[in-house]
């Protein structure tokens, strides 16, 4: 697949003051007809504040129309930015208060952690990784909150040992995902989760004390999501792979070290590939000499298949995921989850879940 | 002309309230007041306002330098910034430290 002219344009506007990226900015301004849909894609990637930010400063030549539209777009992307803040601090207290230790992940800890100005990454959601031991007392608490569950639960039991995490909906388009791990299917199910929470960087909002992923697991977070998602993956989450970008030797071991124990090398592999394709980006060493030699285990880049755009197929993710786990008994329960949830919690009829399972048996290898 | 009585005269210092969150956009800053508020947008000179703030400012401070930065008369910036803090001051978006 070609990336659009306008995503090509904004990838260039998202990257063009991060280092190491040969970002080349138009010196003219652009035509009413290019210019719309790299308005909307801005606001669809939520990159309204970097557009904002390239012309206020002067880098990208606009007309007096475009600079007055560039600039009303991120007013409400930050006012929904600031309300997923307001509503984060309020829920660590009330989920403190629940004895439920949490570790904010994605925009609402990069704006903060690796922005120089927070202003440029806004989000939408609030993601909390939550440690397989507190799943059920956190859902629990979002409940009784008012949050509604987007999927209900395969089996009893599911979402502490196995899934990705579980996801509320809140009234005025607020929506809380409460991850168990960091990726769905066989990548998710490898990542040690003690080592997650043993790993942490603090950082304060309004002076009230909150918990990142260490600089290493945000890179690598970053990392699934480039590369198990779309075909083209978010800009923003792009720039916060080069944001946590490891800095030095110690870091980029201590990133390969977790990435191989993980099975994740092909991932962190794809995801550098997606970011340099967007951003023109010179890998920083020791990183770029990794990827330039980096080994490509087959195991992973069979998981990797099952997740790559238009040829994602979930049924075989969560196939994959019956051979991640180590152990029979674990085996045994996720495949019955699966294969044959309860009544309650299927929403999909038997049968169209045993097309998509058999699609999914025809994509493994017959060897 | 004097400051309005509710910016505390002419030695009281100012500063962004701990519990105002904030973002710059670029004609102003949104901020809101924590626990229960709104997004509010400052835009124009109370945007510019708003990065001073950042550390304890007197009114004397605030209109030297913003009166430099815009080459207006003293006299109209420091009736104008007393205004917009006071204001902002009603809406517990600063405070005097203490």
């Amino acid at each position: 697949m070609i990336p659009t002219a306008e995503r090509r344009l904004l990838g260039t506007i998202v990257a063009w003051d991060l280092p190491s990226c040969a970002a080349r900015l138009p010196t003219a301004a652009l035509g009413d007809r290019e210019w719309a849909p790299l308005l909307t894609l801005a606001r669809t990637q939520r990159a309204e504040g970097p557009l904002a930010r390239a012309i206020a400063i002067g880098a990208l030549a606009v007309t007096p129309d475009q600079q007055d539209q560039a600039f009303a777009a991120p007013r409400a992307a930050m006012s929904r930015t600031l309300l997923r803040e307001r509503d984060l601090l309020s829920l660590r207290t009330t989920l403190a208060d629940a004895g439920v230790d949490i570790v904010v992940v994605k925009g609402a800890a990069t704006a903060h952690l690796d922005e120089a100005d927070p202003s440029s990454r806004s989000f939408g959601d609030i993601d909390l990784l939550v440690h397989p031991s507190a799943i059920t007392a956190a859902i629990g608490v979002l409940e009784t909150a008012g949050g509604v569950r987007r999927h209900l639960e395969p089996r009893p039991g599911f979402d502490a040992r196995f899934s990705k995490g579980v996801s509320f909906r809140f009234p005025r388009n607020c929506e809380i995902d409460v991850h168990r791990t960091l990726a769905p299917g066989p990548f998710g199910l490898r990542i040690d989760l003690d080592e997650l929470f043993d790993h942490r960087e603090r950082y304060e909002i309004a002076g009230i004390g909150l918990d990142a992923l260490d600089r290493p697991s945000r890179f690598l977070h970053a990392c699934y999501h480039a590369a198990l998602g779309d075909a083209f993956p978010r800009l923003t989450t792009l720039r916060d792979l080069v944001q946590t970008t490891p800095r030095t030797d110690h870091e980029c071991r201590t990133v390969l070290d977790r990435a191989a124990r993980w099975h994740a090398t092909a991932v962190v592999g794809a995801a550098l590939d997606h970011a340099v394709e967007a951003f023109a980006w010179e890998v920083p060493e020791p990183l770029g000499s990794w990827r330039r030699r980096a080994p490509r285990p087959a195991r992973e880049h069979r998981w990797l298949a099952a997740y790559s755009g238009d040829q994602r197929l979930p049924a075989l993710q969560a196939i994959h995921g019956i051979g991640a786990l180590d152990r029979f008994g674990d085996r045994l329960a996720y495949a019955r989850a699966i294969a044959l949830p309860s009544m309650s919690a299927s929403g999909t009829p038997f049968l169209v879940r045993a097309r998509r399972g058999a699609r999914a048996l025809a994509r493994l290898p017959r060897s | 002309m004097s400051p309005p009585a509710e910016t505390g005269g002419t030695g009281t210092r100012w500063r962004r309230s701990d519990r105002a969150l904030h973002r710059r956009v670029a004609d102003g800053a949104i901020v809101l007041l924590l626990p229960d508020g709104e997004p509010e947008l400052v835009t124009g000179p109370g945007g510019a306002l708003w990065d001073l703030l950042a550390t304890d400012r007197s009114l004397d401070e605030l209109t030297a330098e913003l009166a430099a930065r815009y080459d207006h008369d003293p006299e109209i910036v420091r009736h104008d910034i007393a205004r917009t803090l006071g204001g902002l001051a009603d809406r517990g978006l600063v405070d005097t430290p203490p």
